[in-house]
């Protein structure tokens, strides 16, 4: 097993990856090799930065600061409509135009056929007096 | 409370649900996010976004999946955009400081360093390593690494938040692994740390 081979697995080696028979060959070739026994322990440092960084305290004020950054966000924005009730405003809406639109309709008549109004004559200039006469008439 | 009745809860604008929500889940939330952006004050910030996020489309879950699998996805959604931005503002910085000549940030940076005690500067030096090796990673194999060593989740939990087959998820973390080994044993060599 050269250091080639090693440098290939070692992460896999820090992290009992590898079957038994490779996690022991490779522990034996560290044993022996110092180039590989001082990477591997420079790998082992750096991955353990990973386990001290993890679960960081979170600020005791994170929620302060969220609900502040919440008050801001819709403080001048229209109040916070819950989906069922902007559902059920749009249903009623809907049904009361439908219903104004079915009481307009039938309450609404057509004129009177004899009504004074239908009743107006049209008058035709040019049956009343020809434009010939007209001319006639201005000499 | 459980799940149903906490979504149930948000959807009414109850306060209180919410309030619970937050309590019970922002250390998972913080701590996803702190795995992609490495500083603590910025996932802070992010996770309060996802719980803003998850506030105003409570509507969108469907209830297929676990609320704690909803949380993750929108974490780690909200980490990668804001990796991705963060990435062009520094590319803008560094252009910046190459006509200014560069002094601005590295002095700033010398002038931190002299108080630390060396140990520090070492522990921090290794913490950037790590953190610069990660970011490096494609973004996949990145949510993955992530997930699966900053969340302590099983394979299977990975799938189901990254929507992936388990023998694609098994792939991207195999993958992560070795390239940041690779990257890792490249910094080996050049004894930067």
């Amino acid at each position: 097993m050269n250091c080639k081979q090693i440098h290939n697995d070692l992460i896999f080696y820090l992290g009992h990856e590898l079957s038994d028979e490779r996690m022991e060959a490779i522990g034996r070739h560290i044993d022996t090799c110092a180039d590989c026994r001082q990477f591997a322990e420079m790998m082992k440092q750096q991955l353990q930065l990973i386990d001290d960084e993890k679960r960081p305290e979170v600020s005791p004020y994170f929620y302060t600061r969220l609900s502040a950054r919440f008050d801001e966000n819709y403080k001048s924005a229209p109040a916070f409509i819950p989906v069922w009730m902007q559902t059920a405003a749009f249903t009623i809406l809907l049904a009361a135009s439908i219903a104004g639109g079915i009481y307009v309709g039938t309450h609404t008549s057509a004129p009177a056929a004899n009504s004074a109004e239908n009743n107006l004559l049209l008058m035709n200039d040019f049956e009343a007096e020809p434009i010939e006469t007209f001319l006639l008439n201005q000499q | 409370m459980d799940e149903s009745e906490l979504i149930k809860g948000i959807q009414m604008a109850d306060r209180q649900a919410f309030r619970t929500l937050v309590e019970y889940y922002q250390k998972m939330v913080v701590n996803t996010c702190l795995g992609i952006v490495h500083n603590q004050p910025d996932a802070e910030d992010l996770a309060q976004e996802v719980f803003l996020e998850v506030f105003r489309n409570t509507d969108q879950f469907r209830g297929d999946a676990r609320l704690s699998t909803w949380l993750y996805r929108i974490a780690v959604n909200r980490s990668l955009n804001f990796m991705r931005a963060n990435r062009r503002k520094r590319f803008w910085q560094s252009l910046e400081e190459t006509f200014s000549g560069g002094r601005n940030h590295s002095r700033e940076i010398s002038e931190n360093r002299n108080d630390q005690p060396d140990n520090e500067i070492k522990d921090q030096q290794r913490r950037d390593m790590l953190h610069k090796a990660i970011d490096n990673l494609p973004e996949r194999q990145r949510t993955a690494f992530t997930l699966n060593k900053y969340e302590d989740l099983s394979y299977q939990q990975v799938a189901e938040i990254m929507e992936l087959s388990l023998a694609s998820v098994e792939s991207l973390i195999h993958r992560a692994k070795k390239n940041l080994q690779d990257q890792l044993y490249e910094c080996y060599k050049k004894k930067c740390i």
